[in-house]
């Protein structure tokens, strides 16, 4: 039992973690138009985190190295693509998680070790050991601190891209705020899986920006709902044994919802 | 204070517009650069803002090469995403380097006729309002270089009339403007002239810029 409970710790830890450094991000992409975009590319870390299972016989550290891996060069090649061909981004990204999503399918399906896809398409709580606790700590910092300095030239380009574009200070913290999207998506997929990746960054932003005006005031509501909605989630799916990723999400889903139809009705 | 281009050519990977365009402008001096759609005017536009690299040669601002610090730049159109949660003066200060004075900021708010929307939220301000915010974001970056890439074609009256007063003051500071304009019947008057038709650009001075053969093909331009 007292093994259990450590195991909510960590989990609950993990995902308030998760959130704090997500939310930023959430919020850039959210105001980028980036949030289906993103979501298909989460699946680009699929392939990777399977052989990094494979590999490293299902340790964290192999499947945060592979999925690592995978994402950020797959989300900086399609990043990319636009300059090189001439079909449309979304088809760009479209063809890359599809790619990813098939790769990683027939990895982890090959019979080889002892995949567990269910938990990287869902995440698993009970599989959230100190590594992926520190790990997903050390991401949270690193995107706290990365997009504090970016904050104010990815803030123009967001706002202002005829402006901003092509200045040099636009073209840095584009690629750090890839870079860092790339990780903290390995961050949550650790946590509630690859399909449900997203939700957790974009969640807490896109309830935020209902119901706050000023950009500081959407961050605080953000992190604040986002956290409540990690530990009531965490805390249900661990008494009545139900998937945690889904329980969270779900919240923030239905919270959103409800939101939509309040803020719709009073204006 | 001198702008030199120096064997400059600009355009994309595949198309050239123009090369080795070798000119200077000095202090006061303006420029129009005219051409029919497509001929390049944006780009070179883009280029002299260093928001796009020339395809060859260079822009020395005073012997060295152009910094970002020594332009300010007005883009031909503008797409700004107001509903984020930003005032006006927040949305200007993205822009702007050091400390400005809150005095400089009111009186700089106030010449463009926005004083009382300084605090405003910006999806509260109208199209004309949001012009005429970007223009104060280049005041208050005090270049050396001003660029304004069709700047009469979308603005409305009232914000036209700020911004000829405003070239004719920058003008007499001595700062170097530089506009690309499609229609030769324009208010301002322009020092030098820089015609472009996609695969060469010619450059004039003032007495000779309303000869009829500067009218290209496809494209004429309406004599004054």
């Amino acid at each position: 039992m007292a093994i259990y409970d450590q195991q909510l710790t960590y989990a609950i830890i993990t995902i308030i973690a998760l959130i704090i450094g997500a939310t930023p991000i959430g919020f850039f992409l959210i105001n980028r138009k980036m949030s289906l975009v993103t979501d298909a590319m989460g699946h680009t870390i699929l392939p990777g985190a399977a052989l990094g299972a494979i590999i490293g016989h299902n340790s964290d550290w192999a499947i945060l190295i592979g999925a690592t891996i995978t994402g950020v060069i797959l989300f900086l090649l399609a990043a990319k693509m636009p300059k090189i061909a001439r079909i449309g981004e979304d088809t760009n990204f479209a063809i890359f998680y599809l790619g990813a999503l098939a790769t990683g399918l027939l990895i982890a399906d090959s019979g080889h070790g002892d995949v567990h896809l269910d938990d990287l398409l869902f995440g698993n709580i009970s599989t959230i050991s100190n590594t992926t606790l520190i790990f997903t700590l050390v991401i949270s910092v690193v995107s706290v601190i990365a997009i504090s300095i970016i904050f104010k030239p990815l803030l123009l380009d967001t706002i202002d891209k005829e402006y901003s574009i092509g200045l040099n200070s636009t073209v840095i913290a584009r690629q750090i705020f890839y870079a860092i999207l790339a990780l903290i998506g390995v961050a949550a997929f650790k946590a509630v899986g690859t399909l449900l990746a997203v939700g957790i960054i974009i969640g807490p932003s896109a309830f935020a920006i209902i119901w706050a005006k000023s950009i500081k005031s959407q961050f605080i509501v953000a992190i604040i709902f986002g956290i409540i909605c990690a530990i009531i989630g965490t805390i249900i799916g661990h008494l009545f044994n139900l998937k945690t990723s889904a329980l969270i999400i779900l919240l923030m889903v239905i919270s959103i919802i409800i939101s939509i139809f309040i803020k719709n009705n009073k204006n | 204070m001198t702008l030199e281009f120096i064997n400059l050519g600009i355009g994309y990977e595949q198309k050239t517009l123009f090369c080795n365009l070798n000119a200077s402008l000095k202090s006061g001096d303006s420029l129009a650069i005219m051409g029919c759609n497509g001929a390049g005017k944006s780009t070179l536009l883009k280029t002299l803002a260093l928001r796009q690299k020339p395809n060859s040669g260079g822009i020395l601002f005073n012997g060295n090469l152009l910094k970002s610090s020594d332009i300010g730049y007005l883009p031909q159109s503008s797409n700004i995403v107001s509903d984020i949660g930003i005032s006006a003066s927040e949305f200007v200060k993205l822009s702007l380097k050091g400390k400005i004075s809150q005095t400089k900021f009111e009186n700089t708010f106030a010449e463009y006729d926005l004083d009382k929307i300084i605090d405003t939220p910006l999806n509260e301000l109208s199209g004309g309002q949001l012009n005429r915010l970007q223009m104060v974001r280049i005041d208050l970056q005090n270049p050396q270089v001003l660029l304004f890439d069709e700047p009469f074609a979308y603005l409305d009256n009232s914000s036209r009339n700020i911004l000829i007063k405003k070239i004719s003051d920058w003008k007499q500071l001595g700062k170097i403007i530089i506009v690309s304009v499609h229609d030769e019947r324009l208010t301002l008057e322009f020092d030098h002239f820089l015609t472009l038709d996609g695969t060469n650009a010619h450059w004039e001075e003032k007495m000779k810029s309303h000869n009829k053969d500067c009218a290209l093909a496809g494209c004429a331009l309406v004599g004054s």
